[in-house]
């Protein structure tokens, strides 16, 4: 059993970027929380030096990198982290002349290196519900965004009336929600509940499940059945049961601005 | 994707209703509710029409039809 995200199957077809929506998602995202910060709600973003300068993201759960290293292109100061060192955080290409290269560096984003209110923007696609106490990873969240710093996050979400538990990543099916990665999935509410619990007040929700169907269907069409049943997408408890929509998790995102006064 | 699933007939030489010619393997592209998907095919070389199997019809393309309806 390969944890899905490391399968070729799915970097093949997830294109580099390991969450639903790929860079177009990740662009949508990103637009939207420069938007929450030139709007305001991010407060204390209208002084003139601040506007002037890179924006500091910190991009919690990076994969290999490559929403950090674009964002780094066009300019921002960009931290990624990732709980396992990938090979391409070296290989990657180094920088146009003028353009800054990102800090990748493994550690558990429940315990973020950055010193409190260091980041504008902190971005998380797809991997608060991997973690066993994903409110940690909100709090640091929020002590590393400085006040008026916005969060942009998506994850799985649960359609189904059962709460979400703790992920447990080498079961039968990961993608299900019976077990697996999905097994961290929450209810939009209890999402949002721990995202106000850290501190945040939410500016945006998208529905964004259809992304993660197109994934599924992409895995399911070029997957042979040998790949198919190494990430839990075939067999018994694979597919069939995936394919059920109660059974089959949803995926949102959000956009929240971090509510403290104070670093 | 340049990858794609390659689907043979189900069985028994087969030939285009409209030309006649033989069927040939080849790329072609399915969409469905904005997603499109590489396949190999049997398909005539002189229309282009392009026979989907069984097999496909009720395997893979029903699952990933029922993942994109959200059903």
């Amino acid at each position: 059993m390969s944890l899905p995200w490391a399968h070729p199957l799915f970097r093949a077809v997830s294109g580099g970027e390991w969450h639903p929506g790929g860079t177009a998602a990740t662009e949508r995202l990103w637009r939207a929380c420069r938007a929450a910060l030139t709007d305001g709600a991010g407060h204390g973003t209208d002084d003139a030096r601040d506007a002037a300068r890179p924006l500091r993201v910190l991009d919690a759960g990076c994969g290999e990198g490559a929403a950090a290293l674009r964002l780094a292109a066009e300019g921002q100061r960009v931290v990624a982290l990732d709980r396992t060192s990938q090979p391409d955080w070296r290989h990657s290409s180094f920088p146009a002349a003028g353009a800054s290269r990102p800090l990748f560096c493994a550690a558990d984003i429940r315990r973020i290196p950055l010193r409190d209110g260091w980041a504008d923007v902190v971005l998380c696609q797809c991997v608060a519900s991997l973690l066993s106490r994903p409110e940690n990873f909100f709090a640091e969240a929020a002590r590393v965004l400085r006040p008026g710093g916005v969060l942009g996050f998506s994850d799985l979400v649960r359609r189904d009336e059962a709460q979400g538990r703790p992920a447990v990543c080498d079961t039968a099916s990961p993608l299900s929600l019976s077990g697996g990665c999905a097994a961290g999935a929450h209810r939009r509410e209890a999402w949002e509940r721990l995202l106000r619990t850290a501190g945040f007040r939410l500016l945006s929700f998208t529905d964004e499940s259809r992304e993660l169907a197109r994934l599924t269907a992409q895995l399911v069409w070029y997957g042979d059945g040998e790949s198919l049943r190494q990430i839990g997408l075939d067999g018994a408890a694979g597919c069939r049961s995936v394919c059920r929509k109660g059974s089959r998790p949803g995926y949102g995102v959000w956009v929240a601005v971090n509510t403290r006064q104070t670093i | 994707m340049s990858m794609g699933p390659n689907y043979t007939p189900d069985g028994g030489p087969w030939r285009c209703g409209r030309c006649g010619c033989a069927l040939e393997q080849g790329k072609v592209q399915a969409e469905y509710l904005q997603s499109a998907f590489d396949v190999f095919l049997p398909r005539c070389p002189q229309c282009g029409l392009t026979m989907i199997p069984r097999s496909l019809a009720e395997g893979k393309m029903l699952e990933v039809e029922r993942l994109l309806e959200d059903k």
